[in-house]
């Protein structure tokens, strides 16, 4: 393992784990790309939707939100986004990017996908099921779609711990006809997949990869809890975000030994104290990924982000299955993940042992202080909210003023 | 007043008749979008009550009652950025819709489905701010048996709410009463879509006709447009280049004011304030709660799937109102609407129908320069072609 510090302003060298992973999805891509080419069959499918059964039934998946993020690190969004313009689609539409890079394939990631044997769309937002839609009408494959996912408003309220319930309890969070509904979709589509493909789907093997995602789970959330007791922190935020490539391999053998291996190593550096940034002597929870004024503000302040939006996951992707009915709360799963609740992420920076919340606040106003930051300043948590997240004067200015009143 | 002057009237001052019913000691039920069963609401001795935005108000009631509230995530803040259903929210949250007893949220697109939680956050958080009694009416978008089966049960499930809103049962007898009435009050809208395409109405006035009958009883508004009809028939036709409006819904006469002054008629729309108010009668040759259930079904709410069918409706409507061209106009954040605009101009030509496409528009059109230079070109062109 590398356990070297880097020189203060360097980029730390990455985790042998994070590595990993990343040379696994490379391994995976270039892997499903040749069998592809052969004939084999593989499929799109948006992001929390169905991409277990197509695991269960051993066919490869491209997730939309992880082609799209591979067309931006690739520094590509801006064709991609002029692709769109240029066909009569306004705007900067992230989730297109997928479908753009299909349209002009020259610069997208593979040299463009190849032609699936089917698309997953839903209507996690309407525009989702438009775009997918557009996607298998220029691949000229069929697209299945589902009607409820976990974005679509609940019919009933949470109860304020509903993070620690959501693994057992989960029957109890979902709307019950909705649940049914879901079901009763899934079961329809596997169907189709059966028939398209000539695989068998297998509720056993379903079973297990649910098992698995959930021994995946585990591990990754004790990789988080020793990331967030520890100081400094052992995991800066880009690996973090990296690691997230291991949800991708979810419900496989292969998924739980990537983050084994990361939790392992996440604890063997806690223990030897080995910090992911150079400079940690403030901590935030960010309210999204890696925050892009992040290298300005570990150099100024040594403040350096340690959790975000997506850390809470592990306790938000476990389901106990019952009665050998695995489809019953994988369909429960796709309806509930609810991340990006108060009290979820204030427990989230108390796990992590955060000084302070920053999160994105696009429409607050001073006078109308959001309920977030009540709930953290009431735990004793200083709370700065940002419009936008970015690395630019404004924004820094922000920073700057908050952690000088408030933190130092 | 006669029948146009009664029904303009009632779309300029639209809380009036629904606050003389209220006066009355009745109760008034409010919905959000157009795929409620007004039926249903009517059978149990309510008025449906449609709600609209105002354009000319800005939405600064979400600053405390929603924002501060709502999720902080760029997924859920796109649930927030759509005009004309902030709009609606500030004007509860002001009071305008205090006349409202019960208030049923659909799910016609997310972010109308949204508001239940929104209205429920703000009164956790200011307990004396008085809201309607809410009430989700759920129901699958996408075409199968499964979908079938779950919207019927959402009827079924409708019928027994507004039951207990009522403390009486809902019969069956007085259900095929209200379905017929609507009937008739969709027949009425027909009637005036047929004058619209002969030329003898122009699109603003159209479409205040027709919108009144969401914000009134059905029975007088039945009358009154059967009295305008009367009327709008003996009138000669109007010379004005032919528009089929599609889009966004309108819930205001801004861009049909704005094409008319441009030498313009919007002679048909796609949205539900306008001419499809006609659409989709329920059939009678079913059980009563069978046929609501059977045209809540197959009327598709915002979202319109698959792709192909939300093309051909605009050609096919729009081939029918015998248009001159299409003006396509999406408000700001409408990212649904966008997906099938391309394709639908695509199919439009084939169709030998030009188009103008107005993206990215302002639910308050104040300066309307851009729309106007737009407009006033593809008038031109349709001109010189005719």
């Amino acid at each position: 393992m590398s356990h070297t510090n880097a020189q203060p302003n360097a980029q730390p060298v990455r985790l042998d784990s994070v590595n990993q992973v990343r040379m696994h999805q490379r391994h995976w891509l270039e892997e499903t790309r040749k069998q592809v080419q052969d004939g084999g069959h593989f499929a799109i499918c948006n992001g929390d939707e169905f991409e277990e059964v197509f695991i269960a039934m051993g066919i490869p998946v491209v997730a939309i939100n992880y082609w799209n993020y591979l067309v931006v690190a690739q520094q590509k969004k801006k064709h991609y986004f002029d692709v769109l313009n240029k066909r009569g689609f306004p705007g900067d539409n992230f989730f297109a990017l997928g479908l753009a890079s299909t349209m002009e394939p020259e610069q997208a990631p593979w040299g463009g996908l190849p032609k699936p044997t089917l698309i997953c769309g839903s209507l996690r937002y309407e525009m989702e099921l438009r775009v997918t839609e557009l996607w298998a009408r220029e691949f000229g494959c069929p697209i299945i779609p589902m009607d409820f996912a976990f974005p679509t408003p609940g019919m009933q309220k949470f109860p304020p711990d509903w993070f620690d319930r959501i693994r057992d309890e989960w029957e109890t969070l979902v709307d019950p006809h909705r649940l049914e509904f879901r079901l009763a979709q899934e079961r329809r589509s596997i169907t189709y997949v059966e028939q398209l493909t000539g695989k068998t789907f297998s509720v056993s093997e379903l079973e297990r990869s649910m098992n698995l995602i959930n021994e995946q789970m585990d591990w990754w959330r004790r990789a988080r809890l020793a990331l967030g007791a520890a100081t400094p922190c052992p995991v800066n935020m880009r690996d973090q975000m990296s690691m997230y490539q291991a949800m991708w391999h979810r419900g496989t053998e292969a998924g739980v030994k990537l983050v084994r291996d990361y939790c392992l190593e996440v604890e063997d550096r806690a223990k030897r104290g080995i910090g992911g940034y150079t400079n940690e002597k403030l901590r935030f929870f960010y309210g999204d990924q890696v925050p892009a004024f992040q290298d300005w503000a570990e150099q100024t302040y040594g403040a350096v982000a340690v959790a975000c939006s997506y850390s809470g996951f592990p306790d938000a992707y476990a389901r106990t299955v019952y009665n050998h009915d695995p489809m019953r709360a994988l369909a429960g799963r796709h309806l509930l993940l609810a991340l990006f609740e108060g009290n979820f992420i204030v427990g989230q920076a108390k796990d992590h042992k955060c000084d302070a919340i920053i999160m994105i606040e696009s429409h607050t106003v001073p006078e109308y202080p959001s309920t977030e930051r009540q709930l953290a300043e009431a735990n004793g948590i200083p709370y700065l909210s940002i419009p936008r997240d970015s690395d630019d004067p404004e924004i820094r200015g922000m920073v700057a003023k908050f952690i000088e009143e408030r933190l130092l | 007043m006669n029948g146009i002057e009664t029904l303009r009237h009632c779309y300029g001052h639209r809380d009036r008749a629904a606050r003389a019913w209220k006066a009355s000691g009745k109760k008034v039920v409010g919905y959000f979008e157009d795929n409620v069963p007004e039926e249903l609401i009517i059978a149990a001795g309510f008025l449906p009550y449609r709600l609209s935005g105002k354009p000319t108000v800005p939405p600064d009631m979400l600053k405390k009652y929603v924002f501060p509230m709502w999720k902080k995530h760029s997924l859920a803040e796109r649930q927030v950025k759509l005009g004309f259903i902030n709009s609606m929210i500030d004007l509860i949250f002001r009071g305008e819709y205090d006349f409202l007893d019960y208030l049923v949220i659909p799910y016609s697109r997310k972010s109308i489905l949204a508001i239940w939680q929104q209205l429920h956050d703000a009164k956790v958080v200011y307990p004396d701010v008085r809201l309607p009694e809410t009430w989700i009416l759920d129901r699958a978008m996408t075409p199968s048996f499964d979908s079938s089966v779950f919207n019927q049960q959402r009827i079924f499930d409708f019928r027994k709410q507004l039951e207990r809103w009522s403390g009486a049962a809902v019969a069956e007898d007085a259900i095929a009463a209200a379905i017929k009435l609507v009937n008739e009050q969709r027949a009425a809208v027909a009637t005036l879509n047929q004058l619209r395409v002969e030329g003898k109405v122009a699109g603003a006035e159209a479409l205040a006709l027709t919108s009144a009958g969401k914000m009134m009883q059905t029975r007088e508004h039945i009358q009154y447009l059967n009295e305008a009809n009367a009327e709008i028939a003996r009138r000669p036709a109007k010379a004005a280049k032919r528009i089929f409006l599609a889009g966004s819904p309108q819930d205001n006469d801004q861009l049909y004011r704005l094409i008319e002054e441009l030498g313009g008629n919007v002679v048909a729309e796609n949205h539900y304030w306008g001419a499809p108010a006609a659409y989709y009668p329920v059939p009678t040759n079913m059980d009563p709660i069978s046929g609501v259930a059977h045209m809540y079904h197959a009327k598709p709410s915002s979202v319109v799937y698959p792709l192909q069918r939300a093309i051909d409706e605009v050609v096919e409507r729009a081939v029918a109102a015998k248009a001159d061209a299409v003006i396509f106009s999406l408000y700001d954040n409408d990212n649904h609407e966008i997906w099938s605009v391309p394709a639908t101009i695509d199919a439009l030509k084939v169709a030998g129908i030009p188009s103008l496409y107005l993206s990215r528009q302002p639910y308050l059109l104040s300066d309307a320069s851009a729309q106007k230079t737009a407009i006033a070109e593809l008038i031109g062109r349709v001109g010189a072609k005719a």
